[in-house]
């Protein structure tokens, strides 16, 4: 047969394929070896509380992170096992990599970085509060490239959540009293739906096109339902058209069209308009309605001619 | 061909409505009142009390302005094949005099008990009122309700700012707007159709397709009765 690969010509092919691009997996396969397991973990002795070790590799494989190797970030001495005890104290930066890279310039990060240090946790909890607080480098993923809506807001509510929904960990952070998300947005009309689709960070950081990351303290925080309920919001300009466009991939052409639901209660609504068109319609059904009641009027009187 | 052989009562009937057109009246006519239930009930959406629930009113509305947009380009394929269409150009003479006339006999004339000025025919089926307000309605409205309820679909289309505001927000106006517009044409019409000879006799000609036409006024007041003895064949064109 000749012309055409055997069979054992391509499974070599494949092989130099797999080889050529694992690079960082296979560097991070001998750190996997270990840290993959779901109970590694060390006792703080200065906390008392239990650290975990763990990293998911599955996790990992899907992050923005996927392409490096374990020691692009952490030490190269952890590249050794059992790992110098020197290491122990290692502090590592995000700066480091994102500052300077111009490929990550889109992300502004100088920008960025003001932005965070005047966020409300950086003013009141200072270097306790890090980028990793929040942002899980192992398991990072930019929300732009999640086309599902619905996750995006699940994944970054979490974020919050897990120091805002856990008195435990609140109460590791800071010495105030745990405040219940519940009683705090007691003024928010339908508190749980509002959750369930929009980020809490919609209406706790300033109104910028881009996401800022000036977390605002709960009493500067967006109160005011026509900033997102009204014309021009600017939840309506980006997440109906990104809904929209969601939907159409997820349920199909002729299903997204009937059933989206990109519509944003109240976006269209003006205060005058409405009172306006009130008045106009009340006036038109006056006006006809006392226009019959004069035909009406006048048949019976020239039948009674 | 000619059914419209004058009565014993001296009534000459014109079929003015084919079957087709009266097919899409009815049809814009509901799918009008569940636009306009399910509009009302999202723009005022209340969660505590709605007209109609929420989810079920965004489908609704949705569906009937879907099938809406499909019987408006029904309607233009229609009136363009059937030659419909001529009804709806105003004339170069004399159309300003019509609607003064027009509207003099719903202010004036009406409470008189005068006849109507003008009478439907073949030739001319709408008075010249009906003429400018179908006009706007049919070519200027329509469009534009269609037009902005099909870029709230397919938002990606719709230009990015308008005047300094988000894309989105100005067609939502514009709908919610044309629709208020086109909603009062609704309520407007329906009690203008009660202004005929009977109260229920336009209905009853959208109904049937045929319009009755008193003889002895159309002898009575033949300058302004636009009756062409020629056309009063039925036709389903």
């Amino acid at each position: 047969m000749a012309g055409q690969p055997s069979g054992s010509g391509v499974v070599l092919l494949l092989g130099l394929f797999l080889l050529s691009s694992a690079g960082a997996n296979s560097e991070n396969a001998f750190c996997f070896r270990c840290h993959r397991m779901e109970t590694l973990g060390y006792l703080d002795p200065e906390t008392g509380e239990l650290v975990s070790l763990f990293v998911d590799p599955v996790a990992f494989g899907r992050s923005n992170h996927r392409e490096l190797s374990c020691v692009d970030c952490h030490d190269p001495g952890f590249g050794e096992y059992p790992h110098p005890s020197s290491l122990q104290a290692e502090r590592l930066d995000c700066r480091n990599c994102h500052q300077e890279n111009q490929e990550l310039a889109e992300y502004r990060f100088p920008e960025l970085i003001e932005e965070f240090q005047a966020s409300v946790h950086v003013r009141k909890l200072g270097d306790r509060f890090s980028c990793f607080s929040c942002h899980e480098p192992h398991l990072f993923r930019v929300t732009r490239q999640e086309p599902n809506v619905q996750r995006v807001v699940e994944t970054d509510n979490g974020i919050c959540l897990s120091c805002h929904a856990s008195p435990i960990t609140f109460r590791a952070l800071t010495d105030r009293e745990f405040p219940e998300l519940i009683r705090s947005h007691r003024w928010l009309p339908n508190a749980q739906l509002h959750w369930r689709h929009v980020r809490c960070v919609e209406c706790h950081t300033p109104h910028t096109e881009r996401l800022s990351h000036r977390i605002l303290p709960a009493e500067e925080a967006e109160q005011n339902c026509v900033a997102c309920h009204s014309r021009n919001s600017i939840l309506l300009t980006k997440l109906y058209r990104h809904r929209t466009q969601e939907a159409r991939e997820r349920l199909g052409f002729v299903n997204s069209v009937i059933l989206n639901d990109a519509y944003l209660v109240g976006a269209t609504r003006n205060l005058l308009l409405d009172r306006l068109s009130v008045v106009l319609f009340g006036l038109t059904v006056l006006g006809l309605g006392l226009h019959g009641m004069g035909r009406w009027l006048a048949r019976r009187r020239q039948g009674g001619r | 061909m000619a059914r419209a052989a004058p009565t014993r009562r001296t009534v000459i009937r014109l079929y003015l409505y084919p079957l087709w057109l009266r097919l899409w009246h009815w049809s814009n006519a509901v799918l009008f009142l569940v636009l306009i239930l399910t509009g009302i009930s999202m723009h005022y959406a209340d969660l505590t009390s709605p007209w109609v629930p929420f989810r079920v009113a965004r489908v609704l509305h949705n569906l009937a302005g879907i099938l809406l947009a499909l019987l408006y380009l029904g309607f233009l394929i229609g009136n363009a094949v059937s030659g419909n269409w001529r009804y709806y150009v105003p004339p170069c003479r004399g159309l300003f005099r019509g609607v003064r006339k027009q509207l003099h006999y719903y202010l004036v004339g009406i409470f008189r008990g005068e006849p109507h000025p003008f009478h439907p025919s073949e030739r001319s089926k709408f008075n010249p009122l009906q003429q400018v307000a179908y006009l706007v309605v049919m070519y200027v409205l329509m469009p534009l309700l269609v037009g902005t309820g099909v870029l709230l679909l397919f938002p990606e289309w719709a230009p990015e700012r308008v005047l300094g505001w988000g894309g989105v927000w100005p067609m939502a106006v514009a709908h919610s707007g044309v629709a208020f517009l086109l909603t009062l044409f609704l309520v407007a019409h329906l009690y203008l159709a009660t202004t005929g000879e009977r109260v229920a006799e336009n209905f009853c000609a959208m109904v049937r397709g045929w319009h009755e036409v008193a003889a002895a006024e159309e002898a009575d007041d033949g300058k302004d009765a636009l009756l062409d003895p020629k056309a009063l064949e039925p036709s389903d064109r």
